[in-house]
């Protein structure tokens, strides 16, 4: 028996590597698709189907994706990253969460792969050299957040944060950094909570005995916002709820229900204003496939596929990996589903913050958009 | 602190003892007789949690015929991971069922993850049982009353059968001296195999409580809750299923008053059940209510 | 356990010391000639065109060296700890605070600007691997106090809470540990000599003192606390000992991760991480220094190799179009095969020498095709 097993357990460890095709243009696509950011994984990962099948073709090559499941661990992201590598990718689309991305841009930029992150908003993430971004960073969302509290004529603002996110503390300290410097606005209270926690009653309890005019909720993940704002309104706590970029996502409604009606969160962009072709042709053919609006990430993921083609046309080179950095780097003016990209010489976009607030029946309305500053 | 937010404190912290207590039990079960810590209890708690969820949303099922089919699945699963990962170890070191218990737990949750997605799913609500009442200055979710409603039902009904039945005694017996159990005609595997049953079942009925108060489903939600409530266990005094519910309140109270009376200090919550552990173990080796036992010479 | 212990004792007097004098020499020679057979393997792995195959080799050595960390303890003395994640945060940390370039951690520092002298501090990694470890064990000193009394399973548990003590307390240590910021930009020091020198040394020190008088007294330990109490050994110092070395080598380990993978965050350091660990060293046996080697080489490919079960898979007549986590699924089950099978992992306590391969070899031609192999 255990010989048998012995033998049985060598043969699958020997499953052999399966040859890809050739002729193609390999792009990597590095996701959380497991764990705890698997949710924002899965937006992005739809968002670069739909792309390739809208354009699935760059230089007369059709385009691979070659997936890499970080597990939203930062150890797997970066042997993900160097798996890519090794597959031969020209470039790199990915990944949800700061964080993770940052496990990956060392390995990326040591190998001279160009990558383009969607959504990846904390500042430190294009420092390598060879990572882009197409959304704004949390020193412009975190303001924009602060500036939405005090034209709403907000006086006291209760935070909660995960405490466990580079992202959500990040936000928080330039949310906080403007409110600080206004007057007549004040942060009544800040607690803290961790990355697996369901129970944020006490949080809230004494976040909600402050009397404030608002609850600023900084997640990692929008199911988290979910439970956040149902069990702040079981709580009996009507005033608002709003948060950044990751309330953005089908599982706050999921979650939250009616609850979420009026929640106001700071995102990329909003399906429901379509801006040009592009987005309409994307935002209906999402619906066709998923019979939902899609959320700010699967278009700006959409928009990251369709930034790093521009880049590869411009280049004129599908081999070339600086000079498809160099393109990318250099795209300005480029309009996607979401809008235009420019990039600054920190490879930074510079793009609005888009407001909107979410009704009882789960959609959202547009609320404002503001420029950079 | 006014009086009425202590109250809602108060009734915050309730619902979540509980909850720590019904877990806690199925911990304290199996070690008991195995002299075991089942890593994978909190596995079994969020595989019981899409059972729950699939029966209502696959099937169709009324929600209360898919909570008992949930719960006896939940329940098999429990006596399946017995049959195959501890059962073939049960003359081996101790450590070695400890870690089977480890990787079971690794398996459970990898094996979720494909079969259901990473993405988060939203388990339902029932508007019976999840409405929110207001009771004077505070407001509860009808949850936070049946919680503990129903752990202290099961406390109860599982000491009657522990103490009434043959099963029970059984087990007890087992408990007590394996060797001594085996000699005297007991069924060592089928009393074991019930012992599992029993403490998986429970971890269903938790797991759909849960579900009910905090609905996300994902294939992570077990490993906190797991964590936690082994902690309830050992602080109860592990062995011992009383001590359990008793460790599970402690906990889930030291946790919550300690947020809500150091609000500043919430990034330190988490390090509150392991010094209070900690603590325990120094003071009582043995738990709050666990008998000292002597190391045989 | 017993009936290995008996088959080692057997299997010594059974062989004659004429043998034994040699055996000394050649497993010099040869042990020699393995050094610098690895060496030139590096070295065309270092030279490799393909970027994964170089850092799976390091992560190779970087696991030796924490599977040891952990074996020490928890095979060689009986101690069941669960702190080792704990230990490695505090090595990784320290490694990583000492060897980022000041400019880079005055701009890393977004919430809470950094303490004042880790600001320009830098020291050579080599200083800083040992400053981790050391810091480690000091902790582990502190922790080992009230801990090491606990017998078993509360021990395991006491050491796993003080594992998740030291995860928090960097959560919330902004302005020393960048709290959730994590730490960026930590050079790339862990190179294929840093990792394997390390590992090698590593391997050395522990072969040496598991066969000292001290080895033999935690072995003692293990075996029958009251027995080796009886006959002179401090159970309590031995303990300590054998707790503080598997920290400092989990903290060395740990600084050796931070500078593999350039980025930390407290999230690396879960109980996960521990876990992860113990898997290593249990499939390669609790007790066996070669074991662990070779478990670490085989998890740590093995979970490389098996990546091709996350894609798409096309077998010809059956195909799919890729599953996200098949491989943990697979990974995982194999590991409970082995546990469940192979409870003793691939040597149990026993040990891969250069003698025991010659006289397998000499067994397998003597006894010519019977293909028994001991």
């Amino acid at each position: 028996m255990r010989k048998i097993i012995a033998v049985l357990l060598v043969a699958i460890m020997l499953v052999p590597a399966f040859a890809l095709s050739e002729g193609t243009i390999k792009i990597g696509i590095f996701e959380p698709i497991t764990g705890s950011y698997a949710g924002g994984g899965a937006m992005e990962v739809e968002g670069y189907e739909l792309a390739k099948e809208h354009y699935p073709e760059v230089l007369g090559l059709p385009i691979e994706f070659i997936v890499a499941d970080s597990k939203s661990d930062k150890v797997e992201a970066s042997n993900a990253a160097a798996s890519l590598v090794s597959q031969g990718v020209v470039a790199v689309l990915g990944s949800y969460s700061s964080g993770l991305c940052l496990s990956g841009a060392d390995v990326f930029a040591a190998a001279g792969i160009p990558t383009i992150t969607p959504t990846g908003t904390n500042p430190t993430v294009t420092e390598s050299g060879w990572y882009a971004r197409i959304c704004f960073i949390d020193p412009q969302q975190g303001p924009a957040l602060a500036g939405f509290a005090i034209g709403q004529g907000y006086k006291k603002v209760g935070v909660i944060q995960e405490i466990e996110s580079e992202y959500a503390t990040g936000l928080v300290k330039f949310f906080k950094e403007k409110i600080d410097a206004t007057e007549g606005i004040e942060i009544s209270s800040t607690g803290n909570f961790f990355n697996a926690d369901q129970d944020f009653t006490t949080l809230l309890t004494e976040a909600i005995s402050k009397e404030p005019d608002a609850i600023f909720a900084s997640v990692g993940a929008p199911a988290t916002a979910g439970l956040i704002v149902k069990q702040a309104r079981e709580l009996g706590y009507d005033g608002p709820i709003f948060g950044g970029d990751t309330l953005d996502g089908p599982e706050l409604y999921q979650i939250a229900g009616e609850a979420a009606a009026g929640v106001v969160f700071s995102t990329f962009c909003d399906a429901d204003q379509p801006l040009n072709d592009i987005t309409a042709r994307m935002v209906s053919d999402y619906r066709a496939k998923y019979n939902k609006k899609p959320a700010a990430p699967t278009m700006m993921s959409y928009d990251a596929y369709l930034t790093l083609l521009d880049a590869i046309t411009r280049a004129g080179t599908a081999t070339d990996s600086t000079a498809i950095r160099d393109a990318i780097f250099a795209t300005s003016g480029f309009v996607g589903a979401a809008g235009e990209i420019t990039l600054n010489e920190t490879h930074d976009a510079v793009r609005p913050v888009v407001f909107v607030r979410k009704l009882a029946d789960g959609s959202e309305t547009f609320l404002a958009s503001v420029d950079p500053e | 602190m006014t009086g009425s937010m202590f109250l809602q404190h108060f009734t915050n912290a309730l619902s979540v003892a509980s909850l720590y207590a019904l877990l806690a039990i199925g911990y304290t079960m199996v070690y008991g007789i195995l002299r075991l810590i089942n890593f994978a209890h909190g596995e079994i708690f969020m595989m019981g949690m899409y059972f729950a969820y699939f029966g209502i949303a696959m099937f169709h099922l009324p929600w209360f015929v898919s909570f008992i089919i949930a719960i006896i699945i939940t329940a098999l699963l429990g006596v399946a991971a017995e049959r195959l990962a501890y059962r073939p170890l049960r003359d081996a070191p101790r450590i070695s069922i400890l870690i089977s218990a480890i990787a079971v737990s690794y398996f459970l949750q990898n094996f979720a993850t494909v079969l259901f997605g990473g993405r988060p799913l939203m388990f339902q609500q029932i508007p019976l049982l999840t409405t929110i009442m207001q009771l004077g200055p505070i407001r509860v979710p009808r949850l936070t009353l049946i919680v503990p409603a129903v752990t202290i039902l099961l406390l109860v009904g599982l000491q009657f059968l522990l103490k009434k039945t043959k099963t029970g005694m059984a087990m007890r017996a087992v408990s007590r001296d394996y060797d001594a159990a085996r000699l005297m005609g007991i069924d060592l595997n089928f009393t074991i195999a019930m012992t599992f049953f029993i403490g998986s079942a429970l971890a269903g009925v938790g797991a759909i409580l849960w579900g009910l108060k905090y609905p996300q489903i994902k294939p992570d939600v077990g490993s906190m809750p797991g964590i936690k409530c082994f902690i309830a266990a050992v602080l109860g005094g592990i062995g011992n299923t009383t001590g359990a519910v008793l460790g599970g309140f402690v906990l889930g109270f030291a946790e919550i008053m300690f947020v809500a009376f150091f609000p500043a200090a919430s990034g330190y919550r988490d390090a509150v059940a392991f010094i209070l552990l900690i603590l325990i173990l120094l003071v009582l080796p043995a738990g709050l209510l666990g008998k000292n036992t002597t190391e045989k010479v | 356990m017993m009936s290995e212990r008996t088959n080692t004792r057997e299997s010594i007097s059974k062989h004659p010391p004429s043998v034994k004098k040699n055996v000394n020499l050649y497993s010099v020679v040869l042990s020699a000639l393995l050094l610098i057979v690895l060496y030139f393997v590096l070295m065309k792995i270092e030279g490799s065109a393909n970027a994964l195959v170089p850092r799976i080799a390091r992560l190779c050595a970087i696991n030796i060296v924490l599977a040891l960390a952990m074996n020490l303890i928890n095979g060689f003395t009986g101690i069941f700890s669960l702190g080792q994640a704990g230990f490695m945060a505090v090595g990784a940390y320290t490694t990583a605070l000492l060897t980022i370039e000041p400019a880079r951690k005055l701009s890393m520092y977004i919430v809470t600007p950094i303490v004042k002298p880790l600001e320009t501090l830098t020291l050579p990694f080599g200083l800083t691997l040992i400053i981790g470890g050391l810091i480690a064990a000091g902790l582990a000193f502190l922790i080992g106090v009230p801990c090491l009394r606990l017998r078993g399973d509360y021990l395991a548990i006491a050491t796993l809470g003080f594992s998740e003590i030291i995860r928090v307390f960097i959560m919330n240590a902004q302005s020393l540990t960048n709290g959730a910021q994590g730490l960026k930009s930590i050079p790339p020091n862990a190179t294929i000599l840093w990792t394997y020198g390390v590992a090698l040394a590593v391997i050395a020190f522990m072969a040496l003192f598991t066969t000292s008088s001290y080895g033999r007294a935690l072995k003692a330990v293990r075996e029958d606390e009251i027995a080796a109490e009886s006959m002179g050994v401090s159970l309590f110092k031995h303990k300590m000992m054998s707790f503080m070395i598997s920290a400092f080598l989990a903290g060395v380990g740990g600084g050796l991760l931070a500078a593999y993978n350039g980025t930390i965050g407290q999230d690396m350091f879960r109980v996960m991480q521990t876990y992860n660990v113990l898997m290593i060293v249990v499939m390669g046996g609790m007790g066996s220094i070669s074991g662990s080697v070779i478990a670490a080489f085989v998890v740590t490919i093995g979970q490389e190799m098996l990546r091709v079960l996350d894609g798409p898979i096309n077998l010809g007549f059956w195909k799919t179009s890729g599953i996200a986590g098949m491989r943990m699924v697979v990974f995982s089950a194999l590991l409970l095969v082995v546990i469940v099978f192979f409870r003793n992992g691939l040597f149990g306590t026993k040990e891969l020498t250069w003698s025991g391969i010659v006289r397998n070899i000499e067994k397998l031609a003597g006894r010519g095709k019977r293909g028994e192999v001991a």
